[in-house]
């Protein structure tokens, strides 16, 4: 039991360490937490008042010795929040395979059924909801644990239909990835495809940089590279900086299908090279 | 994930260009592939190093080029000796930064993944005793199209091949979003240089 859950451990422990530095319990202090009634866990877990009360998160949570059916009153329906739970809630994050491992402990101890509702018989209000096992389901640790993870992945598939053009209307695991490994691959391929445009620039500036600067040093420089240098430089912070979000949403209509110019380039001269290039090719 | 899309831009753009000056003595007699290869490891470290080490991918991308001993040189340069990457606070728990760096980091998250391994093949043959016969033929293909995918999603994100699949989505979303940085920042040189080929 110990060791898979150690490693989800460490994984919210690295997103929280740009977050909140927090007292994480390890191995020994596991089984500890185990056995404090829920809300002080949940204290332990949750940096101090961190955690938005109201916020519903993906959470199998029993509690057998403490919450009453009676008292859990508007049980909450399952819902998953993949923008909070990736975005900037590491904290909720790193609390919700806490929860998930001790209530899979708890599971195989308790009893089969578990409750709904988000509150406790004290009266708190925890952040985060209990799911109700479905009919048919089984609810043994595994299976739950395996669910949850299927809803983390389905969670982080959506937002990755999102990023990805045209993945938005494929239904189906296998069509979606199809269409995300095509993406990643076209964009490694554009990178390849620029880097060779970059090589064979002739009148590499930047490679002889230095010669510029410290003036005397490189081979044929005259006063018109030093010219071109400066805007060159200064232009693709200028190109960068001014189109950011015009040009990077264009990501998902342009780029796949032809090179996007940026832009407001005034002065492009920029001549298609295509011909050289393959002929140059072979000879390497 | 990305907060300030410009300014990561202009990093990856700086970093980039760094890395190009650094090997602009020897650049008189370099072939066109080798001058490709520069410019396409140079991008690639500046993307890794601007991500800071922070993600699964941008470590591997170091790990790989580090096993180049060519690249030495360039990644020095790059990262500095100190590699970013290597900061406490990214280093994985089981290990410790004791100068080896990137193979150490290797090792440790080998272990740590070969470990999760055994465990989920356990786990997996504990459950698959008790499968009804009646799951229907079409799950099992979805899922085997399902797997074939994940395993090519994992040759094409860097570092991919030791991770779940939750963490390789993960690792997957920040890698596109990065990735197109990375792009947009060589377009843009790309289109700024006057373009005179080399033939």
């Amino acid at each position: 039991m110990g060791t898979p859950y150690q490693h989800q451990l460490q994984k919210p422990e690295e997103m929280m360490d740009a977050a909140h530095p927090l007292p994480q319990p390890n191995a020994d202090s596991f089984m500890a937490l185990l056995e404090l009634p829920p809300s002080e866990a949940m204290e332990l877990l949750l940096p101090s008042g961190s955690s938005a009360p109201g916020k519903p998160f993906i959470h199998s949570l029993v509690k057998d010795e403490v919450a009453a059916d009676s008292d859990c009153s508007n049980p909450n329906p399952l819902r998953s929040r993949p923008s909070a739970v990736l975005g900037g809630d590491a904290a909720a994050e790193a609390a919700a395979p806490g929860c998930k491992r001790k209530e899979a402990d708890r599971k195989g101890k308790g009893s089969a059924k578990k409750k709904k509702g988000d509150c406790t018989p004290e009266g708190q209000v925890l952040p985060y909801v209990h799911v109700r096992a479905r009919r048919g389901q089984a609810t043994d640790s595994h299976s739950l644990a395996e669910r949850a993870r299927r809803e983390k992945i389905n969670a982080r598939m959506k937002l990755l239909q999102e990023l990805v053009p045209g993945c938005n209307k494929i239904s189906g695991t296998a069509l979606v990835l199809d269409e995300i490994i095509n993406h990643v691959q076209s964009l490694q391929r554009q990178v390849e495809v620029l880097s060779m445009k970059l090589a064979a620039v002739n009148s590499w500036i930047d490679f002889d940089i230095d010669g510029l600067i410290y003036p005397g040093h490189g081979a044929v420089m005259d006063g018109n590279f030093v010219n071109m240098l400066m805007p060159t430089i200064c232009l693709p912070e200028l190109q960068l900086s001014g189109n950011n979000e015009e040009h990077f949403q264009q990501w998902p209509l342009d780029s796949i299908h032809q090179p996007v110019l940026p832009k407001g380039e005034s002065h492009s001269i920029y001549t298609p090279e295509v011909s050289p290039l393959s002929s140059n090719s072979s000879a390497d | 994930m990305m907060h300030n899309p410009s300014k990561v831009r202009q990093k990856i753009m700086k970093k980039w260009i760094m890395g190009l000056r650094s090997c602009s003595s020897s650049h008189e007699n370099l072939s066109l592939s080798e001058r490709r290869w520069i410019i396409k490891l140079s991008a690639d470290l500046a993307l890794a190093s601007v991500r800071n080490g922070s993600r699964r991918w941008s470590r591997a991308i170091i790990e790989e080029a580090s096993r180049n001993p060519d690249n030495k040189g360039l990644i020095q340069r790059m990262l500095g000796s100190g590699c970013d990457y290597r900061s406490p606070c990214l280093i994985p728990r089981e290990g410790r930064s004791d100068g080896n760096g990137a193979g150490h980091v290797t090792k440790s998250m080998w272990v740590a993944t070969s470990s999760k391994k055994i465990v989920k093949r356990c786990r997996r043959a504990r459950r698959s005793n008790g499968r009804a016969p009646r799951r229907n033929e079409a799950a099992s293909i979805a899922k085997r199209l399902v797997k074939k995918r994940t395993q090519l999603l994992k040759d094409f994100v860097p570092g991919g091949q030791d991770m779940d699949d939750v963490s390789l989505i993960e690792e997957t979303l920040d890698y596109i979003v990065w990735l197109r940085a990375q792009v947009d920042v060589m377009r843009a040189l790309a289109h700024s240089l006057p373009a005179t080929t080399s033939i």
